[in-house]
């Protein structure tokens, strides 16, 4: 790695893009992270195209049908309905929006606030960087959702403040992240040339330190848009998260919840739907994990 | 036994106890960010401006804000948590009592886990890319992308409601509970019972933590299998592993002795936040089979706004967890004394 | 040369590598024999498949190699295409290897100890704890360790370089067998400690009978140290016989120019000597002497085909289509 690094830096782009190549011929060719990011476009389709294909739009925006509530499902309801007898295909259809825009929202602030920030930390290191780093490992010392539960808590139930709440709970683990690979970064050789050249700090941070955090930040990413569907859907099932009549999924298993043992499928199919998406970005995301880590190269006596 | 331990403990020990108080800190100031009026919840339904008022001066309310914190580190230390708005019993006991209720259904838990995990961890990697390896690896992956309170309810939808194999929710049976009284001794109903010879309510602990242990199980699971295939695959393309199978020694060694045991060290770590996690995923798991411990407890805390209550459990949890990675450090140093240099 | 002198004979060992980028073909046809009582050294350069060699002999190739064809003959016995379950009784016990970078070749969380017992204990009958450590001091004291006792309670991590070689050592030889692997043992340690652990293994080769497989790039080393000399280039081997005639008349022109790239004092003031080109690339080797696109020498033959490793004079093989005839003036 440290030859790569004291080459030139259009090297470097051809080493990138050769690594691209490989990458995507692995990503591709196994069936696992293939499903995976099938199951994604499926689902992102759905959130696109979904409000008009879905059969009962106006029950998925929370228009009752008392007279059919409660139903099993059956030809007119695939997935059955509520105790308002709306349709849950449709609220489920709809709810994909919902969720996939959470999770992205949440991934993606905390990304913008937590890699900075850890790359500030690691590239000053010394006084800046520890105290980044102490406050960091003081939010990451908060077993991972009650954080968001108590600030969710504090600031009522709603999906904004329930994207607040986990975005405040996950950047830590960006900046972390971001700070192990800055501090790596920083003792370079072709950083320190440049500082000698006299690189300003801030355009070496842009150019060259946040560069190199991208990748791991991207590969936990891609997981984390998973883990963030789940725990918004944890916040949702406590009533902390997306109110009635949101077509949120983690909503509709904790309305399920009351009904589900006489009545299934109001439970089941919801959590289904979480279940699948998220299963695809793990599928995804750990085969790319696979793929990337230098570590799993090819050599084994086993 | 490798010399630099006690040092590598002690500095541990250190940063824990600064996390700790950064933890408190924390807590304290989002808690305090409640919109509402705390004094009013205290005193309850229609209350008067002269009892808020009072309300307010017992619970120190009127005093600026960095006396109050500093009223309650004191307090903390000396063990008084402060008395909970919604039950009014002290926090502490409150905590005590859902504490260990907690305890039991995450140990099970991860004991499963771990467990299941290492094997189907071990097992997927020394086949990686075949049939076995695609299994345990999908197995993983479903284990971590279950929503655990979906699974709780799937749970009991199979197993409760139609196949009546286990019961619905809660410790134990009120049945048993009268009839067999259970005497608490450390809290643990399992090694109560044992301890107690009360052996109708070990097997009645037993039934009713297999369901809510199995949900609260498939997270972590998929974690351990993850973590200790990764560390597997890596340590067997170490120089070292290759040294084991020049020297003749037979695979079934290599593998469960030497490999694992590198690999483990290198997952503790990871382990202790996957135990981390189970905490977490425990809080929504026990709302759904109605277990009497601290998630419940910390989640109608939350929902009522009661701040002694809520920044009790909070930090109780918190603080546990930051001595659970204690610990786990600790324990990594002694696996692989590398650690501490 | 006499059948009965010989312990292990490789012939026409053929191995691939699947890599991302494609096949490796890494050995292509390498053939030598090890003698009984003898230090042979394999020589060449960093990726001529020397490695690979040791390893392809104790079947301990990495999971993505192909072994095509060729034999291996350990005391009439092949050994290269047999069962899994019957070559683990041959490693350690009849072949030992001990590899380059002894700190990464020993386990980091077992104790030395442990280790050393664990391979006793699987190779030697004796089976109760008092026995077995007595056995572990003798093994570490053969390989000149002061006090086992307290090496036994270490850390592989709180060894010197030196002596965590020795432990791989005693560990290799703990069974007594008749050819140990050594690949590159000194290469990652001081050149004072290399003195000390060749001159060990030189004495370790006459008190034990033992017959030592040398895999090195040193020439210096082999020099030294070595009955017969092996040398490889890019997968083959190019030229073998005892050392002495290597260096005195040595007749493949990659011998020659290895040779000469030695740098000694003698040259002070001269031009230094180097083999213009690089190694070729064994995902595409090139066709017949794979030699042939750097040699001086090389005729049309050269291209066509891979000349044999034949018998040139007595007991020195090489192979080459068009030797140099010019006599070598190099002493």
């Amino acid at each position: 790695m440290n030859e790569a690094a004291s080459e030139s830096i259009p090297v470097q782009r051809q080493q990138h893009f050769r690594e691209l190549r490989v990458f995507l011929k692995l990503v591709l060719k196994n069936p696992l992270s293939l499903t995976g990011t099938a199951i994604i476009v499926f689902f992102v389709v759905m959130a696109v195209v979904g409000p008009f294909i879905a059969p009962y739009p106006r029950q998925a925006e929370g228009v009752p049908d008392i007279a059919n509530q409660l139903r099993p499902p059956d030809w007119e309801h695939w997935f059955g309905t509520d105790e308002l007898g709306r349709d849950l295909l449709s609220r489920i259809i709809f709810g994909a929006r919902i969720s996939l825009m959470t999770s992205a929202a949440v991934v993606s602030v905390a990304i913008i606030v937590g890699m900075p920030l850890g790359a500030i930390a690691g590239y000053y290191g010394e006084r800046l960087g520890a105290v980044i780093m102490r406050v960091t490992d003081m939010f990451l010392a908060f077993p991972p959702l009650l954080l968001a539960l108590v600030v969710a808590a504090t600031l009522g139930g709603s999906l904004l403040n329930a994207i607040l709440a986990l975005i405040i709970t996950w950047w830590p683990w960006y900046t972390r992240l971001a700070y192990g690979q800055a501090s790596a970064t920083r003792n370079l050789p072709y950083v320190d040339s440049a500082r000698a050249i006299g690189v300003g700090d801030a355009k070496i941070i842009v150019r060259h330190i946040l560069p190199a955090t991208l990748a791991p930040i991207l590969i936990q990413a891609t997981l984390d848009l998973g883990s963030a569907i789940i725990a918004a859907a944890g916040l949702s099932f406590l009533g902390l998260g997306a109110q009635p009549p949101t077509p949120d999924w983690g909503l509709m298993v904790n309305m399920g919840k009351t009904y589900f043992l006489q009545h299934w499928w109001y439970a089941t199919f919801p959590g289904l739907a979480i279940l699948v998406l998220v299963l695809g970005f793990n599928l995804l995301g750990d085969a790319i994990r696979e793929a990337t880590d230098p570590k799993l190269s090819r050599r084994r006596l086993i | 036994m490798a010399r630099g331990i006690g040092q590598y403990i002690l500095r541990r020990a250190a940063h824990a106890f600064v996390v700790v108080l950064g933890v408190i800190l924390i807590t304290f100031i989002v808690s305090h960010v409640i919109p509402g009026n705390p004094a009013a919840l205290w005193v309850g339904a229609h209350p008067t401006a002269q009892q808020i008022q009072r309300a307010t001066e017992e619970l120190g309310l009127n005093k600026p804000i960095y006396v109050q914190f500093y009223i309650y580190l004191t307090n903390l230390l000396r063990g008084d948590l402060g008395v909970s708005i919604r039950t009014h019993d002290t926090v502490l006991s409150d905590v005590a009592t859902g504490l260990t209720a907690t305890l039991e259904l995450i140990i099970s838990a991860f004991l499963i886990a771990v467990v299941a995990g290492i094997l189907v961890g071990v097992f997927s990697a020394s086949h990686r890319d075949h049939v076995p390896d695609h299994a345990g690896r999908l197995a993983a992956i479903f284990g971590v992308s279950m929503p655990p309170f979906w699974l709780a309810m799937i749970l009991q939808i199979i197993f409760s409601q139609t196949l009546h194999v286990f019961p619905l929710g809660s410790r134990m049976s009120t049945q048993v509970s009268i009839m067999y009284p259970l005497k608490t001794i450390t809290g643990f109903n399992l090694i109560d019972s044992m301890l107690t010879f009360n052996f109708v309510a070990f097997g009645d602990s037993f039934w009713h933590l297999a369901l809510p242990s199995l949900a609260l199980a498939a997270y972590p699971f998929g974690l351990t299998v993850r973590m200790i295939r990764t560390m597997m695959i890596e340590v067997l393309q170490e120089n070292y592993t290759r040294s084991g199978f020049a020297w003749g020694l037979p695979s079934r060694l290599i593998l469960f002795k030497y490999a694992l045991k590198n690999a483990i060290s290198s997952t503790v770590i990871a382990l202790g936040m996957s135990f981390a996690y189970t905490l977490t995923g425990a809080f929504l798991d026990e709302l759904i089979f109605v277990w009497p411990g601290l998630g419940t407890y910390t989640a109608l805390s939350i929902l009522a706004l009661d701040y002694p209550a809520i920044m009790g459990s909070v930090i109780v949890v918190a603080i546990f967890y930051v001595i659970i990675n204690l610990l786990v450090d600790i324990f990594q140093a002694f696996l692989d004394p590398r650690v501490t240099l | 040369m006499p059948k009965e002198n010989v312990l292990l004979s490789v012939q026409d060992l053929v191995v691939n590598f699947h890599t991302l980028d494609g096949v490796v073909h890494a050995l292509d046809g390498v053939a030598f024999d090890v003698r009984k009582r003898e230090i042979l050294g394999l020589v060449g350069e960093t990726g001529c498949g020397k490695s690979a060699t040791g390893l392809a002999i104790l079947r301990i190739l990495p999971d993505n190699s192909e072994i095509v064809k060729g034999q291996v003959i350990l005391e009439g016995d092949e050994i290269l295409h047999k069962a899994e379950n019957q070559v683990v009784n041959i490693r350690g016990r009849r072949i030992a290897m001990i590899f380059q970078d002894p700190a990464s070749s020993l386990n980091p969380v077992f104790p030395i100890g442990k280790q050393l017992l664990d391979v006793l204990k699987i190779h030697n009958e004796a089976t109760d704890e008092d026995s077995l450590r007595k056995l572990a001091h003798e093994k570490l004291i053969m390989v000149e360790l002061p006090d086992p006792e307290s090496i036994m309670t270490l850390y592989p991590h709180e060894l010197s370089g030196g002596m965590q070689q020795r432990v791989m050592m005693a560990i290799a030889l703990s069974s007594s067998p008749l050819l140990l692997i050594a690949d590159e043992p000194t290469t990652a340690l001081d050149v004072t400690i290399q003195a000390q652990l060749l001159v060990l293994l030189k004495k370790l080769k006459e008190t034990l009978g033992l017959s030592v497989l040398l895999i090195t790039h040193n020439l210096g080393v082999v020099r030294e140290l070595c009955d017969r000399i092996a040398i490889m280039y890019a997968g083959s081997i190019v030229e073998s016989a005892k050392t002495d005639r290597i260096f005195k008349n040595p007749l493949h022109p990659y011998t020659r120019g290895l040779i000469s790239s030695v740098v000694t004092g003698r040259l002070r003031g001269k031009v230094l000597h180097y083999i213009p080109g690089t190694v070729p690339s064994l995902l595409h080797p090139p066709l017949g002497c794979r030699f042939h696109p750097r040699c001086s020498y090389a005729i049309e033959a050269c291209k066509q085909s891979r000349p044999e490793l034949l018998e040139v004079e007595d007991g020195h093989f090489a192979a080459c289509y068009n030797m140099p005839k010019e006599p070598w003036w190099r002493t």
